[in-house]
């Protein structure tokens, strides 16, 4: 037994890619402090390929640290060299080395020094770094532009595989014998850094194995363009442009890419070269975009899965025709919607029209996958005899609720009038939420936003009558908050457990007037908190809840 | 014998543990095996170094976040990080140090990433001998190692 425990304690220790693992997750004072431990941790330390130089939890006054900043990252880089040295095949190359500084002001002249004898000493030290990221927390204000440090001297250097920086400059020097050699970039990220378009230009027709580039708040490029260069960008796979606000053209050829993002806050008229054949993922935030655009989408983009449009501007009508497409994301304003992709699982919509779907039936009556449906109408507006606006929404449930395995929830935001409903009734036909001896799994949500400006118990009624000629839903979520008046929650919930306790007392169910044409079926109604399946001791308590349930079963 | 669509994994010691495929691909190194070799698919797959203990509580893990993977309504994101916070809070350090070796070993990037931020964080802002306490390791540095090493990163300490 005993000898047992004392092998147990010989391998107590772990091993040394372990440790360096675990040492990737500490600050360069928490690791350093580690080397202390033992000569496993020793060594484990010296050889970690991820070099992290930060001031997360320096104690020292920032004169005393800078010196010994220093210090640390020239010893710490002589050790790489000495490996090259001897020959330790092993540690040849920092495989990545991480500067991170928070709250560190470049515009002071000494921090300003300081970073750039850093960089000096990285360049000069001859050790091979393939992954650089450097990130400040106090960045690129145009008036510290001068004091950030250049870059552009350290992608000479030529091992990089992965290069992401934040609030810097990337600024070749017209004129100076500069050469910008980055054969094995794969990844580049540029955060909050002023360049300029040659310099990117020289950058990107520079590295024919890249795969992945990302610009982030870079003021100063008006043009970003992969295009036409020596190697065709042949290896670019993700491509994305976000906030930068001087950009107003982006440009990309490259025939392998699968996904393209761009965020702007200024419209950008961005152009994709050639057709994607191999795009998988499509992003468009806050650009303009013609309504041309989707014809022939399914051509240009016969391998697009995921699309994501989300308010651009200028387009009227979104016609999306794409048997690819698995999920959708639309955030629109006033446009009209026509999506008939019949292998869609997802799809997320927020806009003022009611989106129109066609041929769905594929996928939901052929696959077991769970298909979710989120649907946010804003401002929908009804007006007496608009019977079109009902059948669509009719319509639109139907289709939905086709697959019974689809996870359906709406949100309508209703702003209309007292409406004779009875007269639309006899018009549509009402769907029922579910088919009678078909078991949902998952039921569908009716979520309902309605404030209504001028509180009636007359347009109180019509809003529940409205709710109950789109479907006949199994839950229903009543939203609002506390600017929101409160009545018509009041109203709705009472209205419903008054008719569920006029079941139950049946003799005097016709001494009611106001019998809505809903409650001939209405079986059963109860108020539950959101999660849990608890319910109601006392309604009135719920109605103070930002978000009441209501479960109804139906005959 | 295993049904389709699972996996018979052995542990060190003998036990067998049939656990569906999608939950045994959590490990890469498995994921490798089924790949290349489809007689592994049908067969026992033999987890050499990882006990039954180790073994059970790696297919515990797997398991939770396979099926995350598949269904986020049912476990939610916040339902795992409070099943990976308790996970790592239960373990001793015994169990710990060898469910490092076997992740590693198995290559299950997640739960190694997990344990390691573990470590890391009862390792955070604590002096060398308080770190060789809780570990449980030996200083076999000599004085004179010990004041070189301190002599190198002196604000470390």
């Amino acid at each position: 037994m005993k000898r047992q425990k004392r092998v147990n304690d010989d391998e107590r220790e772990l091993p040394q890619p372990i440790i360096q693992h675990i040492l990737s997750f500490l600050s360069m004072e928490s690791a350093a402090r580690l080397s202390m431990v033992s000569k496993t941790w020793y060594s484990s330390w010296a050889t970690s390929p991820i070099l992290k130089l930060d001031n997360k939890e320096s104690p020292l006054s920032i004169e005393e640290f800078r010196q010994e900043f220093l210090n640390y990252t020239n010893k710490s880089l002589q050790r790489y060299r000495n490996n090259v040295h001897n020959n330790n095949a092993d540690a040849l190359c920092v495989e990545q080395l991480q500067l991170s500084m928070r709250y560190f002001s470049v515009s002071s002249i000494s921090n300003s020094r300081f970073i750039k004898k850093l960089l000096d000493d990285i360049e000069t030290a001859g050790v091979a770094i393939k992954e650089l990221h450097f990130n400040y927390t106090s960045y690129a204000f145009q008036s510290v532009k001068d004091a950030l440090p250049e870059l552009s001297r350290i992608l000479e250097v030529g091992f990089l595989t992965e290069f992401s920086v934040k609030g810097c400059r990337l600024e070749q020097k017209i004129g100076e014998n500069q050469m910008i050699r980055c054969c094995l970039l794969r990844s580049l990220s540029l955060e909050y850094v002023y360049t300029n378009e040659d310099t990117l230009e020289s950058l990107i027709s520079s590295c024919p194995l890249i795969e992945s580039m990302k610009f982030v708040c870079c003021p100063g490029l008006e043009r970003i363009k992969a295009v036409n260069n020596s190697h065709n960008n042949s290896r670019l796979k993700n491509f994305s442009v976000i906030k930068c606000g001087k950009t107003s053209v982006v440009e990309v050829q490259a025939p392998n890419l699968e996904s393209f993002y761009c965020f702007s806050v200024v419209p950008v008229i961005f152009k994709l070269y050639e057709s994607c054949l191999n795009l998988k993922k499509l992003s468009l935030k806050s650009l303009s975009i013609e309504d041309s655009f989707f014809q022939d989408f399914a051509e240009n983009f016969p391998n697009l899965e995921d699309l994501s449009v989300v308010r651009c501007f200028s387009n009227k009508r979104i016609n999306i025709s794409s048997n690819s497409l698995k999920s959708i994301e639309l955030r629109v304003d006033r446009v009209e919607v026509e999506i008939n992709a019949p292998n869609m699982v997802s799809f997320e919509y927020v806009g003022q029209k009611i989106p129109c779907f066609q041929n769905l039936l594929d996928i939901t009556t052929t696959t077991s996958t769970v298909c979710n449906y989120d649907i946010k109408i804003l401002n929908l507006s009804f007006a007496n005899g608009d019977v079109d606006r009902f059948m669509q929404l009719n319509k639109m449930f139907e289709i939905l609720l086709l697959h019974n395995k689809s996870k359906v929830s709406l949100l309508i935001d209703f702003k209309c009038n007292v409406l004779n409903t009875r007269s639309i009734l006899k018009i549509i036909p009402i769907k029922i939420a579910r088919e009678p001896g078909v078991e949902l799994e998952n039921d569908p949500t009716f979520h309902i936003y309605s404030f209504p400006s001028s509180p009636s118990f007359a347009l109180y009624s019509t809003l529940l009558d409205i709710v109950f000629l789109i479907c006949r839903p199994t839950s229903i979520c009543l939203h609002s908050d506390k600017f929101s008046d409160s009545g018509f929650k009041k109203f709705f919930g009472r209205r419903l457990l008054m008719h569920s306790r006029r079941r139950s007392s049946a003799n005097c169910s016709n001494s009611w007037e106001n019998i809505r044409f809903w409650e001939e079926d209405l079986k059963e109604v109860k108020i539950v908190r959101a999660n849990d399946q608890e319910e109601a001791e006392n309604e009135e308590q719920f109605f103070r809840l930002e978000k009441i349930f209501f479960r109804l079963k139906w005959y | 014998m295993a049904s389709k669509g699972n996996l018979t994994l052995k542990s060190c010691n003998g036990k067998e543990f049939i656990v569906e495929e999608k939950v045994a691909v959590m490990s890469t190194t498995i994921k490798n095996m089924v790949d290349v070799d489809d007689s592994f698919a049908q067969g026992v797959i033999p987890i050499i170094g990882v006990d039954g203990k180790i073994l059970a509580k790696l297919i515990e893990y797997c398991k939770e976040h396979a099926e995350a993977d598949e269904d986020e309504e049912v476990k939610s994101e916040e339902y795992l990080k409070k099943f990976d916070e308790k996970f790592v809070d239960e373990l001793n350090l015994n169990d710990l140090y060898d469910l490092l070796k076997a992740s590693n070993y198995l290559e299950i990037t997640k739960l190694l990433n997990l344990l390691c931020q573990k470590v890391a964080s009862m390792i955070k802002g604590k002096k060398p001998e308080e770190i060789r306490r809780i570990f449980n390791i030996k200083n076999d540095f000599t004085p004179e190692e010990e004041e070189e090493i301190n002599r190198q990163n002196p604000w470390a300490f």
